[in-house]
């Protein structure tokens, strides 16, 4: 038996009191031959306080300042079979696990009861400051600590006032983790499959929190690197799809590819700037069968004028592709056909999402868009004083837009995770709604074969069609 | 720094090299006078006028200037908006909303002719003020101005930043440095939030340093690339280092070496060392009474443990050669006193001694920690406003005593 003191330290655990032996009993402690400590990552925290207890040691715990709270329902929640069913998974987990559910099925509803039924002070991850404001907004009306309003914290866009329940963009909870990692007992992290970043990790290492949930639409990532959200959160404990919710919770939905041509000019440009960026692919082996072999094209591209050349030209057969003249007639016939519904439109980038904005002179979204007016045209749109929102990729996580019914994608990353994502802000259920989500794409171009990739997924099957 | 496409290296083996580009090249000189003079004259100028001017220079093709770029723009500051474009933008938008709702245009080109005449003017200019506020359409406040070769020495610093972003741990021996400068070289350590595994090399009186963050030894990623990356101008003020680290790059683990003869200029602001006249007339009264010890400026600094690095303000030496070091606690650093009797109380015999000023000594959260200090009741003493040549040696015999037992 032995008398440990537990400290936190940038994001670590400093054990003193411990001789050779015990330290090879408690998991995680290793000997830092920089500071001669025993040290152990913030996230052993849990086990080595479990381990600590069964082998009888007496343990003084100054690294744990997270604080017990009386956290009870401003208004009452009844929550969907669903999301009981979530929660009691999650519950019978340590409470610590991922929880898949598709957007729109009551994620932070779900997070707001486990606030309550975990009673500890609460860290919100999310990835835009955009979550991060409408987090706040959910928490600030549902939650009450010591039956009085619950003051939430922000860390982010400019904002930084920690509180016991704090809601951080990812960016903001890796810069302030090590000063901050001591104090919440619980760690929620939204849309988690970020969490896998190399940087991001950090903040699940780092933090003591004994208690982990993990929110995502789907847990999939193209690297296939989910098992470390298992390991730094929690096992899935509960997993639900789009076609499941279909009907009970989300609206049914189509899916129309359009496929448009390019004007000559542009079919012209696209394939000489494609043949300069094939042609120097081939003649530098690069095949593109991972993510470093992009890498080493940008590599590559940055060492000779032929590279420069070559990079030079991707963007530019990209573009012609992404913004071909064709897709905004497309468009604007779409905009006619659902006059009266509020529609949103996807680009892939700024550029093409202000182009669009400035044609049809619609409200732009991207993150260059000040948090005032940022607040002033969602709230417009939830209002349906705005019909028509352009934006790049910031309405692609989380973000609750529940009027929206009609989605136009002009162009994309082409991955799975996105079409569900962008799929998912028109999903939110109505009594009679029927979402559309329509993807315009350039005939003859590197478009049309993400696209049929794409249509291998669960999401499309059964409803998607092309007229 | 640099974003990782403007990073110029070879690697063979196992290793890599920087490419580095010779900060007396006329040409690169020529260059960098060029783009400066360009950046000199943008403030009041937009981002996109800057590019216009930049793109239609001599040097359009030049393989350096997006780099340059970069690091010229990471100088300039932006006039902030005034809201006024923002206003105007609601304006066009609600307009155009209504437009759309109560119409139906067959084309877009008849919805801009409505949106004409319902504004009273042409749709390119509406089109063009609509979202002038964008970052690109922004106007240059000012620019740091530096000199053509200042802007090559940055070049190749960044290209070294730009590669320790990547590093998980770096090794540093620090070469011939005096103890001001390692002074700061350990300040700035801690400022950066880095841990180190200190080894002094006594036979070579070098200083070997293995620096990365409190998480890396159980983390292999590169969290405090940022942090290393930072640091290394401070490294460049050493007079001579050397430096070791692994890079983690396109898939591969790569050792970067590099030292002093780089001969790269660290742009951070060089810390001067200031040694008080009090203290040389301390050490000039305390040689006068001729005692057993002779005292001169403090000469070497102390690792302590537990990341605690002291640097004592006067070196005694005894008749044998044998030194002693005092530390001095003033006002301005009575923070770091409760600490440094912390770890001098768990870590093996040092060769130091304290001294504490008063208005320090009897802070109401320090008289405690004096009082409850058995390592302080030995080799500490307190004193008015300087030390005095008496006391000192008091508290030296009293060391002298303990450390013989």
């Amino acid at each position: 038996m032995a008398n440990i003191t537990l400290e936190f330290d940038s994001g670590t655990l400093v054990l003193d009191g411990l001789s050779d032996p015990a330290a090879g009993q408690l998991p995680s402690v290793t000997w830092d031959q920089r500071t001669q400590q025993w040290r152990a990552p913030g996230r052993a925290y849990r086990q080595i306080v479990t381990r600590c207890k069964e082998l009888g040691h007496v343990l003084i715990d100054h690294a744990r300042a997270y604080e017990t709270l009386n956290l009870t329902l401003a208004e009452p929640i009844i929550p969907r079979e669903h999301q009981t069913h979530a929660l009691r998974e999650w519950s019978s987990a340590g409470k610590a696990g991922c929880v898949a559910l598709p957007t729109g099925a009551g994620k932070t509803i779900m997070a707001v009861l486990a606030i309550v039924m975990t009673g500890r002070s609460t860290l919100v991850v999310v990835p835009t400051i955009d979550l991060m404001q409408q987090w706040e907004q959910v928490l600030s009306k549902f939650l009450k600590d010591a039956g009085l309003p619950c003051k939430i914290g922000l860390l982010g866009g400019g904002a930084h006032d920690p509180q016991p329940i704090t809601v951080a963009t990812y960016d903001s909870a890796l810069i302030h983790i090590e000063r901050l990692g001591n104090k919440f007992g619980l760690l929620i992290f939204d849309e988690c499959h970020h969490l896998p970043a190399p940087q991001y990790q950090t903040i699940a290492i780092g933090s003591l929190a004994p208690f982990r949930l993990g929110l995502s639409a789907t847990m999939e990532r193209v690297d296939g690197r989910e098992s470390v959200i298992f390991d730094l959160v929690g096992p899935l404990v509960y997993e639900a799809q789009i076609h499941q919710m279909v009907a009970n919770v989300l609206a049914p939905y189509d899916v129309y590819s359009i496929q448009v041509p390019m004007s000559d000019e542009e079919k012209n440009a696209y394939q000489k700037a494609r043949s300069v960026y094939t042609d120097f692919l081939r003649r530098s082996g690069i095949r593109f069968n991972n993510g470093a072999d992009w890498m080493q094209f940008v590599r590559m591209a940055a060492r000779s004028t032929d590279g420069r050349e070559a990079m030079r030209a991707y963007r530019e057969q990209k573009h012609l592709a992404q913004a071909a003249s064709g897709k905004l007639h497309a468009t604007w016939d779409i905009l006619r056909r659902h006059r009266g519904e509020q529609m949103l439109i996807f680009t892939d980038d700024n550029a093409l999402a202000y182009r669009i904005g400035r044609e049809y002179f619609v409200p732009v979204l991207t993150h260059q868009t000040k948090v005032k007016e940022r607040k002033a045209f969602l709230d417009g749109f939830r209002r349906g004083e705005i019909s028509v929102l352009a934006t790049s990729r910031v309405l692609n996580e989380g973000v609750d837009v529940p009027e929206a019914s009609v989605g136009i994608v002009l162009s994309g990353s082409g991955t799975v995770r996105e079409h569900v994502q962008r799929l998912g802000r028109i999903l939110r259920a109505r009594p009679g709604k029927r979402a559309v989500l329509y993807e315009v794409i350039s005939q003859g171009t590197s478009e049309y074969f993400v696209n049929q990739r794409r249509r291998q997924h669960d999401a499309y099957q059964g409803s998607s069609t092309l007229p | 720094m640099l974003t990782k496409d403007l990073l110029r290296y070879r690697s063979r083996k196992d290793r890599i090299y920087p490419t580095l580009i010779k900060v007396d090249d006329p040409e690169l000189l020529a260059l960098a006078a060029g783009l400066i003079q360009t950046f000199k004259s943008a403030p009041g100028s937009r981002l996109t006028e800057l590019d216009d001017e930049i793109e239609s220079g001599p040097w359009l093709n030049h393989v350096l200037l997006p780099a340059f770029k970069k690091l010229l723009l990471d100088r300039c500051d932006e006039i902030e908006e005034d809201g006024v474009i923002a206003d105007r933008r609601t304006d066009l938008l609600q307009a155009a909303e209504k437009l759309r709702r109560d119409g139906d245009y067959p084309t877009l080109a008849d919805f801009h002719s409505a949106m004409m005449s319902h504004i009273g003017e042409d749709v390119a200019s509406m089109q063009e003020r609509l979202y002038a506020d964008l970052a690109e359409f922004r106007k240059i406040k000012t620019f740091e101005e530096l000199t053509p070769e200042a802007l090559l020495h940055r070049y190749n610093c960044a290209q070294i930043q730009g590669l320790l972003l990547v590093a998980q741990e770096v090794e540093v021996r620090i070469v011939d440095a005096n103890l001001a400068e390692k002074r700061n070289f350990f300040r700035c350590l801690k400022f950066q939030r880095l841990l180190s595994s200190t080894v002094i090399d006594e036979s070579a009186k070098d200083t070997v340093c293995k620096l990365s963050g409190p998480l890396k030894i159980f983390q292999n990623s590169q969290s405090y690339g940022m942090r290393l990356a930072q640091f290394f101008p401070y490294i460049l003020q050493m007079p001579k280092w050397q430096l070791s680290a692994e890079i983690k790059i396109g898939g591969k683990v790569l050792t970067l070496e590099l030292d002093h003869r780089i001969g790269i200029h660290s742009h951070y602001k060089k810390f001067t060392p200031f040694v008080p006249p009090e203290l040389t007339a301390f050490i000039s009264s305390f040689n006068e009474r001729q005692g057993p010890f002779s005292a001169t400026i403090g000469e070497e600094f102390l690792a302590l443990g537990q990341q605690s690095y002291c640097f004592p303000d006067v070196t005694f030496t005894g008749a044998d050669g044998g030194k002693v070091h005092l530390e001095i606690f003033h006002r301005w650093h009575a923070g770091q006193l409760a600490n440094r009797l912390k770890v001098l109380a768990t870590t093996s015999k040092q060769r130091l001694v304290i001294g504490v000023a008063q208005d320090v000594a009897s802070g109401k959260d320090t008289a405690p920690v004096l009082e409850g200090s058995a390592w302080f009741s030995v080799h500490g003493f307190i004193f008015k406003n300087l030390p005095t040549p008496k006391s000192v040696q008091q508290v030296l015999i009293r060391h002298a005593a303990a450390s013989a037992s």
